[in-house]
């Protein structure tokens, strides 16, 4: 939330995106929403409730079980003038449409010298929540190695509204990614209409000691563990990353020279991932500063309750990692 | 004798916003009626009190989000039964929470 901009209501996080899709539809009419579940029956968590009955078939259509069909439709028809959203329910299937999103969404406008763009928008849910192996994973880190495409997976119904919206309007292919958990909460949207800037990391708490950089529902478990480790005399600083192409190295660097310690927390793998790249970026941006990154466990993700906890950075285990970085053994909270 | 009216956990809900009272303090609620419509992050639940008594207090207003956990409503048997001010050892309302 921004000091500048007026708040609103609260909400749950699936209505600041309807929120979000039904003011653009109704600000441009080449918007149209293409997925499974997605018209009468309202979105598979009902984020898109509403807009079937309020813009028609023509512009939210239910799509067979066809990622790759789904996505390949969704990046011709942005190429062919329109603005397309993609739904796919889990992030686990964006595998099947890695073709189109990559090699043509991705790269229409290199490839045809800026005679045409994708701006296409795939809407998709990422982490875990009890649906084991093939229904659970957070892919964001392979995308952000994808040269021509944006990602964006914001953790608060603010950040829901403002990214989506500027996805939309976005002229180059955008990946936006929900959160399973994230759709039981609810927070603060704006009064009036606002577009956040793609690329723009946000500082959740301040702090002094250490840096917890994280994203999407990552960024709330930060945000316990500072509210722990601040028991324990440790004022950490959460950094809300948003956006993770573009990456706000500034934003990340600025905190890291402050706190000289920076442990970046994310759902995903840690090999290749968003601790890895922005460690090897701060090198160079904050080289006092140590950073240190926390993963998830290189495994599957189980659907037992017990196995699918013990694979996923918890918030007792951030608190004692960024005890560990800091030199001190981490009290049990 | 004095009740308190207590929301079953939802999921990982923390919070849950209360569409509409269907019954305002002082009103008889009749076993079955329904009495409040809350809203999950995906369902309208309605809240149907199981035996009857007199709704006395409405801790959160429509539009207005509920901490679970805490009461929603104090009910007593009696009309004028005078309301305690601290709530925790009350004993709890029996009522059914159906979502549609």
């Amino acid at each position: 939330m921004s000091a500048d901009v007026a708040p609103g209501p609260k909400v749950y996080f699936r209505e600041a995106i309807i929120r979000a899709f039904d003011e653009e539809m109704a600000r441009d009419p080449k918007v149209l929403l293409l997925g499974q579940d997605i018209a009468a029956f309202g979105g598979p968590y009902k984020e898109t409730a509403g807009l079937f009955t309020k813009y028609g078939e023509r512009r939210v259509r239910n799509l067979p079980v066809a990622e790759a069909a789904t996505v390949g439709v969704a990046v011709g028809a942005a190429a062919a003038g329109l603005r397309p959203v993609a739904f796919i329910t889990y992030m686990d299937f964006l595998m099947l449409a890695l073709d189109p999103l990559v090699n043509y969404g991705a790269k229409l406008r290199y490839k045809t010298g800026g005679q045409l763009r994708a701006p296409v928008v795939v809407k998709t849910t990422a982490g875990a929540k009890g649906q084991g192996v093939a229904h659970s994973q957070a892919l964001e880190a392979w995308l952000m190695a994808v040269p021509g495409l944006k990602v964006v997976a914001p953790s608060t119904p603010w950040d829901a509204y403002g990214l989506l919206k500027a996805a939309l309007r976005s002229d180059g292919p955008v990946v936006y990614v929900d959160h399973k958990r994230l759709f039981p909460t609810a927070g603060i949207v704006p009064r009036d209409e606002l577009v956040l800037p793609l690329g723009k990391a946000v500082v959740r708490r301040p702090g002094t000691d250490v840096t917890l950089v994280a994203h999407s529902y990552m960024a709330t478990v930060a945000l316990e563990a500072a509210t722990g480790l601040a028991t324990q005399g440790v004022a950490a600083e959460v950094v809300d990353l948003r956006s993770l192409s573009p990456l706000d190295l500034p934003t990340v660097a600025t905190s890291a020279r402050k706190t000289g310690a920076v442990l970046v927390v994310e759902e995903g793998q840690e090999t290749c991932g968003v601790g890895s790249e922005l460690a090897f970026q701060l090198r160079a941006a904050a080289p006092d500063a140590r950073v240190h990154r926390l993963g998830a466990r290189r495994s599957p993700v189980s659907s037992a309750e017990s196995l699918e906890a013990f694979c996923l950075p918890s918030t007792s285990l951030v608190v004692q990692r960024a005890q560990a970085l800091l030199g001190r053994p981490g009290a049990p909270s | 004798m004095i009740h308190r009216l207590l929301v079953p956990a939802f999921g990982e809900l923390r919070e849950l916003k209360v569409l509409a009272w269907h019954k305002a303090p002082g009103d008889v609620v009749v076993d079955g009626e329904i009495l409040a419509e809350l809203e999950t992050e995906k369902a309208i639940v309605e809240v149907r009190a199981q035996g009857t008594a007199i709704l006395r207090e409405c801790r959160c207003a429509a539009g207005d989000w509920h901490t679970l956990g805490e009461p929603l409503a104090l009910l007593s048997s009696e009309r004028d039964e005078p309301l305690p001010s601290v709530t925790d050892a009350l004993p709890e309302m029996p009522a059914t929470f159906e979502s549609s």
